[in-house]
């Protein structure tokens, strides 16, 4: 099966500063790939990038990009498929519905926009998607104003948004980030249902491991502006390659398990910081000369993919 | 009307109260004894006096203020006027009542005005937005050359620049002869705007005439309220750009004219209305003087004839027209701020 989204070699500079150094990333169809990372790693402009949305004074360049077949490298091309063909949940829902207009008329705004739907068609597709994302009095949502609705609601209402121009894929920047973890658990519940009814594929950007676990297919695990491991979800728990990724997962086990938090050494570096080969030698546990010196191989075992010298299995074969 | 607005109505009594006092002293203070312009030059001292005394200027400050204000009560005699019963006075100079002057003359510099507005956010607020849009590009330094030049460009010296360009060097618009042709007949009228009042009556060429005189002080007066009003549009439009919803309208397939007209302008849009509203009592001032250059016959003109002739009836009503326009001009703005932003709550 080939891929929707395939990423290859995607680099941004903002205002000179690397952020992201050869990211690789692929979503399949009907998927949820999950992206996870510290704060700084590089999540966020992964997708901004996929939909010409970096901030001015960036720099992107891809190695290729393509979606659904077609070359994603034109900006012009990405900036079409927004919502059109890529739907988009962001990161702090109150926040980002327009605070002057009401919800309804935003939502049936966007299905004029994308669907080409008259005024009143737009209206009752409004209403249905409202009540697919299970509001459950979608007149009242429909006349609401942002303000008067919670942070869980506005986020239903961004993600029927999202669904609006029926995209293939839906990209979802941590989705639940200032909700409350009771809302957390809904809102990404629905944003795995919806995924598969709607017959899209699904790309969830989180620092929150525990999230990843619950909704995704696959894991991307990025770390200083490149993809460091990628794998099934159940793989990466089980026994991710990358020291990193393990590191990250055993420490998200131990939080949930009530043990005492163990961190990871060391810091993640800035960008324009003098990296190492391997950028996260100077933290990892299993370091040794060569990961200073020479660029990561591309390792392949146990239905996962890492660049590292030294991972974390005894088969792994480089490639 | 709502309760709001009732009560803002009510609000304003008190602070006219405090307007007519001042505008009543400020007139006295003035140089020029009104009873001596009203008599002529070759008049002697005993007619001037007689004049005083039938103008009652000869009485003392306190019960003149009383008589304008309540009227021949306060002298124990029976008999109306006085401004609570809505008489401002009989004018000195015109010997009619002030507010029949006033409310001849109004028209006119209500459609002065308001074209002067309507260019003014015309221009404004799609520049403002676009300067903001393609922030340090040409179309911003350009804004920034007209925000200057706004600032710096006193709008009756901007009226004589205007005339000489395009009335005597071009000729392409009509002279300073005031809101129509000589010989034109003014349109008959339920509303005393000559162009709406000839376009609901047909008369194309009374219309035509009429747009092509108001041309020239529309611009005078409205182009130096472009600056503020650009510059805060430009400013308020930044902010809205960087904002989280307007990411996620870009991110949901909004660009263009619908994102930046719709979207952000709305957001926008309060700053800019409230410095419309403090504009208006600017230009209410600035009528004064681009009357008196264009012989636009309304208030700001018969303002400052008043001034002239010391008419201290007619100075107070103009002052209290203008105290009352700004107050609510500023009750039509916080009510219009309450319909474009469903946040703020008027109580």
């Amino acid at each position: 099966m080939s891929a929707l989204l395939e990423l290859r070699g995607l680099e941004v500079e903002i205002q000179g500063l690397p952020i992201l150094r050869g990211v690789d990333i692929e979503v399949m169809p009907g998927e949820i790939l999950g992206v996870v990372g510290e704060t700084g790693a590089g999540k966020s402009m992964t997708a901004r990038a996929v939909l010409d949305l970096l901030p001015a004074g960036s720099a992107v360049s891809f190695r290729s990009c393509s979606f659904g077949g077609q070359d994603f490298i034109p900006v012009k091309a990405r900036q079409e498929a927004r919502g059109h063909r890529i739907g988009f949940v962001p990161q702090r829902p109150r926040g980002s519905l327009n605070p002057v207009f009401r919800v309804g008329h935003q939502l049936s705004d966007a299905l004029r926009r994308l669907r080409g739907l008259g005024r009143r068609a737009a209206k009752k597709e409004a209403l249905d998607l409202l009540r697919s994302v299970r509001i459950t009095d979608p007149e009242r949502v429909y006349r609401s104003f942002p303000y008067e609705l919670s942070g869980g609601m506005c986020q239903r209402v961004c993600i029927a948004v999202a669904l609006a121009g029926e995209p293939e894929l839906i990209i979802a920047d941590e989705p639940t980030t200032g909700l409350d973890v009771t809302i957390q658990a809904e809102i990404l519940r629905l944003f795995g249902d919806l995924i598969s009814e709607h017959n899209t594929a699904g790309m969830l950007i989180t620092h929150d491991l525990g999230v990843v676990a619950d909704v995704c297919d696959r894991v991307a695990v990025m770390y200083a502006g490149r993809v460091v491991n990628t794998g099934t979800t159940a793989e990466i728990y089980r026994e991710a390659l990358h020291p990193y990724a393990n590191r990250l997962v055993s420490i998200a086990a131990s939080l949930d398990s009530g043990g005492a938090p163990r961190e990871i050494p060391g810091r993640v570096p800035n960008p324009g910081d003098d990296l190492a080969s391997c950028a996260f030698a100077p933290r990892c546990f299993r370091a040794e000369s060569d990961c200073f010196e020479q660029e990561p191989p591309l390792v392949d075992a146990e239905g996962q993919l890492a660049f590292c010298h030294h991972p974390l299995t005894s088969e792994a074969v480089s490639r | 009307m709502s309760p709001y607005v009732i009560r803002r109505l009510i609000a304003l009594i008190p602070i006219l109260i405090g307007v007519t006092l001042l505008a009543f002293l400020v007139s006295r203070a003035l140089p020029g004894d009104p009873a001596r312009l009203y008599a002529g030059i070759q008049a002697s001292d005993a007619q001037v006096e007689a004049i005083r005394e039938r103008l009652g200027l000869n009485q003392p400050l306190y019960q003149q203020y009383c008589v304008y204000m309540i009227g021949q009560t306060c002298l124990g005699e029976s008999g109306g006027g006085g401004l609570i019963r809505g008489d401002l006075g009989e004018s000195i100079r015109t010997g009619f009542s002030v507010a029949d002057d006033i409310t001849a003359r109004l028209p006119a510099t209500i459609e002065m005005v308001g074209a002067g507005m309507l260019f003014a956010l015309a221009a404004a607020l799609p520049l403002g937005v676009w300067a903001a849009v393609r922030r340090g590009k040409l179309i911003d330094r350009f804004c920034r050359f007209i925000s200057t030049l706004g600032v710096a460009v006193p709008d009756f010296w901007l009226a004589l620049i205007l005339m000489l360009i395009f009335f005597v060097f071009l000729g392409w618009l009509p002279g300073p002869v005031g809101r129509l042709d000589i010989k034109a007949i003014p349109p008959d009228g339920p509303t005393g705007f000559y162009t709406i009042d000839s376009l609901i009556r047909g008369q194309w060429e009374t219309f035509r005439n009429a747009v092509s005189h108001l041309i020239l002080p529309m611009i005078a007066i409205g182009f130096p309220a472009v600056a503020p009003i650009l510059r805060l549009t430009r400013n308020a439009t930044l902010s809205v750009l960087n904002s989280d919803y307007i990411a996620f309208g870009r991110a949901s397939g909004l660009r263009g004219p619908p994102l930046y007209l719709k979207y952000v302008l709305r957001n926008a849009l309060p700053g800019a209305v409230t410095m419309t509203g403090l504009i208006v009592g600017y230009m209410i001032g600035g009528a004064v003087l681009v009357e008196r250059v264009f012989s636009w016959p309304g208030v700001g003109l018969y303002a400052f004839a008043s001034l002239q002739a010391n008419d201290y009836p007619a100075i107070q009503g103009f002052v209290l027209l203008s105290a009352v326009t700004y107050m609510l001009v500023f009750l039509v703005v916080d009510l219009v701020q309450s319909v474009i932003d469903p946040r703020v709550r008027l109580k």
